[in-house]
């Protein structure tokens, strides 16, 4: 046995059987991670390729943590470091077997190891495959935030461009009518595209459907269908729960028996229990309707008005009804929501115009991203999936350099539809005992990511083995892990109990409702705690919301003053939006408390006043923005003066600032700032521009003053926004930052740095734990929110179906109220949210090692508790049958392990003193360094711009001058005349255009033969002088802290005197003499040449009277001596 | 500065034996130019200390440079296909042979087929040849032969080729050598320069001085919680080092520089200040800017985009505002503020309707749009095409109209040097693409290329000042003190490069193509990093986005954690921070904030007239009316699609107003029913919307208010109509007023009441159409929040609402109600069911209310603190509809 003393050893032992494949459930705190990592690394040591392994996760970080892991053991044993404890034993003899195996360049490259998101694998195999997957090579998967804002784009582009088709157009007309539906709201409709844009691979099974049904009529026929299928599936559920009963058992008599009373509902009831079929829906609904209320308890006035007769209560076919079964019951209530088989899919023509429209949408989508070779999230799934979808499948091994072996999936319970198939794809062909292994690992209770597209129903349904394509299921050994390595004793037993006995008790499969399995504690007990704390929701003195916010403050403060060393406390939250409240109640106890991801960094009040700066200078038109320079915390005009400023006659408030700026200095400062920066716009970075401003105001002292060190750091998220958006024009960088802004969050503390206290979603703490856990609001409501309230459709798939989905659309805004069937789709989401919030639920209970605090509000009436419905407290409730005493103290039926508390007296304790405030140190010296010298070339000291225009715009002016010098230096070492074509290619290849350069060729060809001809020029570019250079470079130092550089186009020694020579290939003006040509030329370039002939003399330390200089005009074969 | 203190590496000693080894007539080749140009310096800093007057020049060239220069000397009749042509090519072979897939064949296509080439040809790999053609890569086989055969027939070839060329002429002795040879720094040739090197080594006396390569020594490493920390401890170090070495001796090696180099800049430019001389350098980044995002290109682009499918206004304002134009300077601002208008149009606005809203709102202005007399539209036209021009013709048009906007108006150096290249650029389109023809839609595509290529520096000198570089520039060099920043296992080495375009074996024998060359190209570039300077520094962050971040191999341990916490440890790097340094005063002595900002000493003085919607402001929030009402301050509308509410309601109150004015006859005539009133309806929207007719989202409108079978309108209609049942009849429409007094208020009031009916027994009936939700019963009589019926009523009852033959208006029974329209789900004519007595009584309690209110105002409490009764939420519901925040600055407001 590897690993023993453990209820669940053999399980663990089993996991790291390499050769077998798995389905392994492991609870929060089970030590799945060391799992995973022992498998993996057992297996690098057995696979020929690292390559043949692939892990896939659903985050950079869980992806992050598992390479870092195996990478840890490989180093260590590469230190050849040992371990007493055998669980770390396990992995280091895996991974001195996995070095052995390996060569480290495999084991050690970025990409060696395959350990990946989803995303990042199928952004791999896309990368690898543009051409099959369909997607332009170099693509990249774009920001979540500018993925947003291209759908707002296209869906607002979409809108405008369709309404101006001509009328009569089928896309136009299916957009107003969508329009119309909305109430003519434009904003409503644009969401909607952008919306369904984002959520498109769900649309897929909509399309889908359509796509094979054209025809309106069949579609309405086969929907119909599903439909009047669900209802039998609800009738038969209904009826055969309803038979059990003894009033279903004995129906018939019930019947006859209310028949001989004449009571009312007799003619209403049918007379036999009727089948369970579509037509007979309006029966089974008088039976629910007659013998429940509508809350769906058995009636209790059971006379006359409800349809009996009087003195039916005291007859016993009244007890039947009261006894009836609570499944019975809820099977009645479920069947009263059913719609008739009329009003089924109510508006097909609606669904139509729905798909004209964002099927349009999407090809413009679709298209822009191609062009601008963008992927978003969906795209990419899909793209990764076409690979498999070829008529000859993509040959993966092709594509992958190795053939996939052994796949490893963590977090399987977060995997989503298109993941699915994926990995069916990926494993398609494997068999059993084929030396290939799939290892799916993750635990349905804290499945929390449906906004994501995850359905943990694909866990459970993996149980029964991996479906593959086009043969039998590849099958998966069940695994359950028990031990938790986490938590606390009591906290384990509580979470056992709560969750099994009622929160997960009897799962609904239909909402995807999961079981709980019990865990067993292997944390050796040490103190703790465990509380709930409710506040009454009557509260009239405070906000009651305030009070517990407050109590939170407190209550962190006591757990601080008895954390240990290294101790951490998590305040967890199930929604981002009740942060700013308990943020406010943390701080104002003094709790320095780390936020990752803060308020919306948007309604910070520095931030909103820094942002006003940047409005201001792109836009001088935005009078508010101008006005609000005035009122922020590092101005702050008083409203006398402000009203002042107001008053000047000119109509803008940039004028109006500019004419007040003598009569405050407030107004003058700001004016100050603004101008200076104002004469940078455009061309200086935005970010660059507002800080300037702000520092110049004094801002950062102003907001450290009011807000500290979090202001402070707020402004400068603010501001690496802005450098983050710049685009090069100011309208531009504003508005790409106004849409950054709307997804940023304020940033942590700096001043909260060192602090043991996280406040974070439950989201956010996944994969996380704390000994101290604080859980507020737990009244929280998990069916309030959502983004779009009223979403176009609702689609769910068909209980027990294989694929099959009902479709309901939203009613017409202007007149519907919710049709049946929308409302019934809306229920059956409703329960699976609910579902998902036990989850969440578990996921945040789970984080704490040791205690957990849980808080929150709830009505009283008498003594009763009424919780927030649906809510955890609710669950909480109905687990411990809580009750208020006389004395308003809390009590419970059922509960060992709960401190109970209501309405606790807030007793104040003192909060962090701040500390680390000492003065600034001094800054340190740094001044910019100077350079050791500076170079000039002689060229450079010739004042070009005063020369006349000599052929200056004359673009092969240079080609012609370059060309020629190199002519002359290749003949002047020996080499014969370039051939024309050479010349041709030499002067195309310095830019001149190619009819062009025929006739320059020529033109110089001949001035180069002519020169060739001239006595001078064929005696300089001789080889046999004493000494002579071409093309030679020199450098000199004219002063200590200058260098000059220069090449002397040709140096001849003829034995006595230096010649040194400067090559000019212009010539003279239209209608300028010879003469007074060189006579300016000469001009020009004297120092040029005389600077030459210095150099020269220096460095062959010759007399200066034996250096000639000489300027040579080839274009007029002419040498004229400079003296 | 104090004692700067001077230890030499191992590559310090290496490149001094390279320099010593040189004499005239020996080349040394580099791999890179930043290494040549370095012992450049070096040679030249030791003629200086050997007090040497003159000296020739240090032979040295980058390889590239040298190849380029021995092309030139060999005076074939092939000239390299430049960048533009090749792309051309690529273009005009792809158009006869499309890319499989629907690929879009666009230069970007191009561009990666181009470099395709150049990497299967460096790697001596033929292009047309793969052992897996799968349907991608037998497509590149074909273009590829097709681009060989094009590059053939022009008497071209690719860059990439020049390195055989070379080796084939010195193999033949076309090409005369220097007498010898150094090769430097060659680490990792690609396949054709080692074919060149094999051929140098047979013809010359050639000598190799390969990199030295170190196993770490003097090391130390820091990991960061996040990237911005570690930029932020970086520059705290590079200060720190420059108190002890010469900045210039200070190199920092950042393998992904682009990821860095952004935040790197600004956080150095806020430590060490921007330079103020060119003498002189604090730094220098090694990472050019492509042309394409410098201000002025940018800016330069913009008469393409305004053409273009981009949004009008919003470009239009651009151009107007741009510094760069100088046609416009001296109008900016107002100019600019023909934006207001504009924003109130829908954003389909093209160019003639922003024109057309400007003649008709501020005619004064338009001429101003004109630069030098020439109508914007008429300059901007040329772009408008849609038929090709000549590339040539099109920079001339470019050329013609930055002649007449005055573009561009410099301003320093980074604006002279871009614009430089941005000239050039147009100057080598011209020579290479000059006379092809394309419409303005495909030179747009053409010049953001071209621009996204030019990559060029600024500012910087790689002798003065903190050098920062990637990996690649600084194979060779020499530090005293290195900082290897973001030394991750993704960093170094590099991930292997997908590759798409080749097989599988093809991918094996290209550098990046597998694990094992990228592994050791790395290990490689690290063992030289690590001989480069005696003192090296290596920092990574522990995780990126969230992601944590294994170090590179090559370092695996020991790793210290760091931070930088200026917060609570101050430190006296960052109190150079401008920003930081002024924080901290604030810090330490908290300012005291003004408390009564809502408050005015000095009395306002009221407009002497005020609109009944003013007054409802003020009830809901008195600083609001203050700023709104009073001042006029509103924020700038945000132009978004569809119709704006307020047109809405504008639409809607005239047309209801015109159906009851035309269909009053009828209804004394005692016979109205749909049928009968349709007609008129109908007519009185076409009326109404006749300006708007053509609008597409108008159409709409009008069909949610007269559908095919229903419509808003039939609903309202039919509601009427149980109202007339009722014994209600319509007395007048559109009641305009003025003068109402109301105790209290300096001010009178006006107002317009949308309806009054009239009943014989119940009396005057005063109704407010709304086109949105209304407000109810419990607002209008206990909250007492919304004042604009009570008002109407109130100005009946004061004997100012005149009606003609209605004299006595005053003495009727009154009631007020809303008619609510905004769909016929939430369609209702609401009385607010309350009868004359007790809207006498209301009225009672709100003149109390209205005087105290207005005498509140008047002593100068403009509290901001809307509807004091209302919920809190319902509180920072107005507050985020208000937009007014940033000048009420509104505390404890917690807006989500
Ligand atoms: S933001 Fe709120 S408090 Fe400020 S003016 Fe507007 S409504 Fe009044």
């Amino acid at each position: 046995m590897l690993i023993d003393n453990l209820p669940d050893e053999q399980v663990r032992n089993a996991a790291l059987d390499i050769r077998r494949s798995f389905h392994l459930e492991a609870p929060a705190g089970s030590g799945k991670t060391w799992l995973l990592t022992g498998r993996f690394l057992r297996l690098l040591a057995e696979v020929d390729h690292p390559h043949e392994i692939v892990a896939l996760t659903f985050t950079n970080k869980a992806a992050g943590e598992m390479r870092q892991r195996i990478r840890d053991f490989l180093t260590k044993t590469e230190k050849e470091e040992v371990s007493q404890y055998p669980y770390e034993k396990i992995l280091l003899e895996a991974a001195s077997a996995a070095r052995a195996r390996q060569p480290v360049h495999r084991l050690q490259a970025p990409d060696g190891l395959k350990i990946m998101t989803f995303h990042g694998f199928c952004l791999h195999l896309v990368q690898r495959a543009p051409l099959e997957a369909f997607v332009p090579p170099g693509s990249k998967v774009m920001p979540d935030e500018e993925q947003r804002q291209l759908r707002t784009q296209v869906a607002a582009r979409t809108i405008q461009d369709l309404l101006y088709r001509p009328s009569g157009d089928s896309l136009r007309e299916a957009l107003e009518n969508r329009l119309l539906r909305l109430n003519n709201n434009w904003v409503a409709l644009r969401d909607e595209l952008a919306d369904l844009l984002e959520k498109r691979d769900l649309l897929d099974d909509l399309l889908t459907l359509m796509g094979h049904h054209p025809d309106k009529e069949q579609l309405e026929e086969i929907l119909t269908g599903r439909l009047e299928l669900l209802i039998k599936l609800r009738l038969e559920k209904c009826r055969a729960a309803f038979e059990t009963t003894s009033l279903g058992s004995n129906w018939s008599n019930f019947v006859s028996h209310l028949h001989e009373h004449n009571a009312d509902a007799a003619d209403r009831l049918p007379e036999i229990l009727p089948p369970p079929e579509g037509a007979k829906l309006e029966n089974w609904q008088e039976i629910a309707t007659t013998l429940t209320t509508l809350e769906g308890k058995p009636r209790k006035r059971l006379g006359p008005a409800t349809g009996f007769y009087k003195g039916f209560n005291n007859t016993n076919w009244a007890g039947t009804i009261q006894e009836l079964s609570p499944e019975s019951l809820e099977h009645l209530q479920n069947v009263k929501k059913l719609p008739p088989l009329a009003d089924g899919i109510a508006n097909i023509d609606t669904l139509y115009d729905l798909v004209l429209v964002v099927g349009e949408a999407l090809n413009r989508y679709r298209s822009i991203c191609r062009q601008r070779r963008l992927l978003d999230y969906v795209e990419l799934e899909q793209a990764a999936l076409r690979l498999f979808d070829q008529e000859s499948p993509t040959d993966l091994q092709l594509l992958l350099d190795r053939k996939i072996k052994h796949l490893l999936v963590d977090e399987f319970q977060d995997t989503s539809r298109s993941q699915w198939l994926l990995l069916q794809h990926l494993c398609s062909g494997w068999q059993t005992d084929s030396g290939r292994t799939l290892f799916v690992v993750g635990d349905p209770k804290q499945s929390i990511y449906a906004f994501r597209k995850a359905e943990v129903s694909l866990f459970m349904e993996a149980r029964k083995g991996l479906p593959l394509p086009g043969q039998d299921s590849l099958p998966l050994e069940g695994l359950q892990l028990l031990a938790n390595f986490r938590s606390h004793p009591h906290l384990v037993h509580w979470n056992n109990e709560i969750f099994a006995q009622t929160i997960m008790s009897e799962p609904d499969p239909e909402a995807d409702e999961v079981v709980h399995v019990a865990a067993e504690a292997l944390v050796a007990p040490t103190p703790d705690q465990l509380s709930l704390t409710l506040f009454s929701s009557e509260n009239q003195v405070n906000h009651p919301r305030g009070a517990e916010a407050e109590w939170l403050g407190q209550a962190v403060l006591q757990e601080l003053e008895q954390l240990s060393e290294g101790e951490k406390i998590g305040i967890l939250l199930f929604a981002r939006t009740h942060l700013p409240l308990y943020l406010q109640g943390l701080q104002s106890a003094g709790v320095a408390v780390r936020v990752q991801e803060g308020a919306p960094l948007l309604a910070q009040r520095e931030v909103m006043h820094l942002r006003q700066i940047a409005h201001a200078l792109v836009r001088p038109q935005d009078d508010l923005a101008w006005a609000a320079l005035l009122r922020a915390p590092w101005s702050q005009l008083t409203l006398d003066q402000f009203v002042q400023v107001a008053s000047q006659p000119e109509p803008s408030w940039l004028d109006k600032i500019k004419t007040s700026k003598k009569n405050s200095s407030i107004t003058a400062n700001v004016w100050q700032a603004m101008t200076k920066a104002r004469q940078r716009l455009a061309r200086d970075g935005l970010a660059v521009l507002v800080e300037n401003v702000w520092v110049e105001l004094d801002g950062p002292e102003a907001v450290a003053s009011n807000s500290s060190t979090a202001g402070v750091a707020n402004c400068r998220s603010y501001l690496d926004i802005l450098a983050q958006a710049e685009q090069g024009l100011p309208e531009d960088t504003l508005v790409k930052a106004e849409m950054l802004l709307q997804n940023a969050y304020a940033p942590p503390d700096p001043g909260a740095a060192p602090s043991p206290v996280e406040l974070m979603t439950v989201h956010r703490a996944k994969g996380l734990e704390f000994d101290v856990i604080f859980l507020p609001f737990l009244d929280w409501n998990p069916l309030s929110g959502g983004r779009l309230s009223q979403p176009p459709y609702l689609v769910e798939r068909l209980p027990d179906s294989r694929g099959e989905h009902l479709i309901a659309m939203a009613p017409d805004r202007r007149r519907e109220k919710r049709p049946g069937l929308y409302k019934l789709l809306g229920d059956i989401g409703n329960k699976k949210k609910l579902a998902e919030a036990k989850r969440i639920f578990y996921v945040a209970v789970t984080r704490a090692r040791r205690s957990l605090y849980l808080s929150g509000l709830v009505a009283t009436r008498d003594g009763e508790l009424f919780p927030q419905n649906s809510s955890p407290l609710w669950w909480l409730c109905n687990h411990h049958q809580l009750k208020l005493s006389e004395n308003q103290e809390l009590i419970a039926k059922n509960n060992d392990f709960l401190d109970l508390y209501f309405n606790p007296l807030v007793t104040h304790r003192s909060g962090r003193e701040k500390t680390g405030i000492h003065e600034l140190p001094e800054p340190l010296p740094f001044s910019p360094e100077p350079l050791p010298y500076s170079t000039f070339s002689p060229s450079q000291s010739i004042a070009w711009d005063q020369a006349p225009g000599e052929h200056k715009d004359d673009p092969n002016r240079r080609a012609k001058g370059t060309v020629t010098h190199r002519i002359m230096e290749h003949l002047s070492l020996g080499g014969p005349l370039p051939e024309p074509v050479a010349l041709v290619a030499a002067l195309i290849n310095e830019g001149v255009p190619e009819t062009e350069a025929k006739p320059l060729a020529e033109n110089i060809l001949r001035d180069v033969q002519l020169c060739l001809q001239e006595e001078f020029c064929s005696w300089l570019l001789k080889q046999d002088h004493p000494q002579s250079y071409s093309e030679w470079s020199l450098e000199d130092r004219p002063a200590t802290d200058k260098i000059r550089t220069g090449t002397v186009d040709r140096i001849v020694f003829d034995g006595s005197d230096w010649w040194v020579v400067d090559y000019k290939t212009s010539r003279p003006l239209d209608g300028e003499s010879i003469d007074s040509f060189l006579e300016r030329e000469c001009q020009l370039y004297r120092p040029q040449l005389l600077a030459y002939g210095e150099m020269v003399t220096k460095y062959f330390k010759v007399d200066s009277g034996s250096v000639r200089t000489v300027l040579y005009f080839t274009t007029l074969q002419r040498k004229v001596e400079l003296k | 500065m104090k004692n700067k203190k001077n230890r030499s590496s191992t590559t310090d000693e290496w490149q001094q034996k390279l320099v010593d080894a040189w004499q005239p007539g020996t080349l040394i080749l580099t791999s890179g130019g930043r290494l040549a140009r370095q012992l450049i310096h070096r040679y030249r800093l030791q003629q200086i200390e050997k007090n040497n007057e003159s000296w020739q020049t240090l032979k040295v060239r980058s390889l590239n440079g040298w190849l380029n220069q021995c092309w030139q000397d060999l005076w074939g009749d092939e000239a390299p296909a430049s960048s533009w042509l090749r792309l051309h090519l690529w273009q005009e072979i792809l158009r006869n042979d499309p890319p499989p897939a629907e690929l879009p064949l666009d230069l970007p296509l191009c561009q990666t087929l181009d470099q395709i080439y150049g990497v299967l040809i460096r790697h001596r790999l033929d292009p047309r040849q793969a052992q897996y053609p799968s349907p991608l890569i037998s497509w590149r086989q074909h273009v590829c032969g097709e681009f060989i055969a094009t590059l053939r027939d022009a008497n071209r070839y690719h860059p990439a080729e020049l390195p055989l060329k070379i080796a084939e002429a010195i193999n033949l002795g076309r090409l005369s050598l220097p007498e010898s040879l150094i090769l430097a720094a060659f680490e990792a040739p690609a396949p054709v320069e080692e074919q060149l090197f094999s051929v140098l080594s047979q013809k010359a006396d050639v000598a190799v001085f390969p990199l030295p390569r170190e196993q770490p020594g003097n090391v130390q490493a820091f990991t960061l919680p996040d990237q911005k920390q570690e930029i932020l401890h970086l520059g705290q170090e590079l200060l720190r080092s420059c108190q002890e070495l010469r900045p210039g001796s200070i190199g920092v090696v950042v393998p992904n520089l682009d990821l860095y180099a952004p935040a790197l800049r600004r956080i150095l430019n806020s430590l060490m200040g921007q330079r103020s001389t060119p003498h002189e350098e604090s730094f220098n980044i090694t990472l050019g800017t492509p042309l394409l995002e410098h201000p002025l290109a940018q800016a330069a682009l913009i008469p393409f985009k305004l053409v273009g499918d981009e949004e009008k206004r919003h470009l239009l304002i651009e151009l107007l505002l741009s510094p760069y134009y100088g046609a416009w300077a001296g109008h900016r601002r107002q100019l600019a503020r023909l934006d207001r208008h504009w924003r109130e149009m829908i954003p389909e606005a093209d160019l003639d309707s922003l024109y057309g809203k400007a003649y008709g709102r501020e005619p004064k202005l338009v001429p101003h749009l004109s630069p030098g007399g020439t109508d914007l539209l008429k300059l901007l036209a040329p772009f408008q095409r849609h038929s090709s021009i000549s590339v040539a013709k099109w920079i001339e048009i470019l050329n013609k109209l930055w002649m007449v906007v005055q573009f561009p108006v410099l301003a320093d150096e980074s604006d002279r040097v871009a614009y430089n290249h941005l000239k050039s650029t147009l100057t080598s389109m011209v020579a290479d693409l000059g006379s092809l023809s394309m419409d303005s839609h495909t030179f747009l595509a053409w010049l953001r290329q071209a621009l996204s290529g030019e990559v060029f520096q600024v500012e910087g000198s790689e002798d003065a000042g903190v050098q920062i570089m990637g990996l690649i520039e600084s194979r060779g060099l020499t530090f005293q003190r290195l900082f290897l920043v973001g030394m991750t296992s993704t960093a170094l080495p590099q991930p292997v490069r997908p590759l798409p375009f080749l097989d599988f074996e093809e991918r094996r024998k290209v550098l990046g193509g597998t694990l094992r060359s990228q592994y050791e190209f790395a290990y490689g570039a690290f063992q030289h990093l690590m001989a480069s300077a005696p003192q090296i520094i290596l920092t990574r962050p522990e995780e990126m986005e969230g992601e944590p971040l294994s170090p590179t191999p090559f370092w695996p341990t020991p790793w210290n954690s760091a931070s930088v916490d200026f917060w609570t440890v101050p430190n006296a790097a960052w109190s150079r921070a401008g920003w930081l340094s002024s924080a901290w005063k604030g810090l330490i002595t908290p300012r005291p904030e003004e408390t009564a900002a809502d408050h005015l000493t000095t009395p306002i003085s009221f407009p002497k007239s005020l609109s009944v919607s003013s007054l409802a402001v003020a009830f809901k929030c008195p600083f609001r009316f203050l700023i709104q009402e009073v001042l006029g301050l509103k924020p700038l509308a945000e132009p978004e699609g569809g119709i704006r509410p307020e047109n809405r309601g504008l639409s809607m109150h005239q047309v209801l107003a015109c159906i009851t004015r035309n269909l009053r006859p009828r209804l004394q005539e005692g016979k109205l029913d749909w049928e009968l009133a349709f007609p008129s309806v109908q007519q009185c929207i076409d009326t109404v919307h006749e300006q708007m007719a053509a609008i597409p989202n108008w159409q709409v409108e009008r069909r949610r208010w007269l559908g095919k079978e229903y419509g808003l309108l039939k609903s309202w209609f039919q509601e009427e109509l149980e109202h007339l049942k009722a014994g209600w009849r319509w007395l007048a429409e559109e009641i305009p007023f003025e003068g109402l007094t109301v105790e209290g208020w300096p001010t009178r009031f006006n107002g317009r009441i949308d309806r009054i009916d009239f009943h014989p027994e119940l009396g005057l009936l005063c109704w407010d159409y709304k086109s949105g939700s209304s407000p109810n019963f419990l607002e209008v009589f206990s909250h007492l929040s919304e004042p604009q019926l009570p008002a109407y009523l109130l100005a009946i009852l004061q004997g100012i609402v005149k009606l003609p033959g209605h004299s006595r208006l005053h003495e009727y029974p009154l009631q007020a109600g809303y008619i609510t329209l905004k769909s016929e789900k939430e369609l209702k004519l609401d009385r607010l069911r309350a009868d004359a007595e007790q809207w006498q009584g209301l009225l009672g309690v709100w003149q109390k209310r209205l005087l105290e209110l207005g005498q509140q105002l008047q002593q100068g409490h403009f509290h901001a603190e809307p509807v004091p009764s209302a919920q809190p939420r319902e509180r920072e519901r107005l507050c985020s509809y208000c937009g007014l925040l940033t000048v009420c600055d509104r505390k404890n407001l917690k807006l989500s």
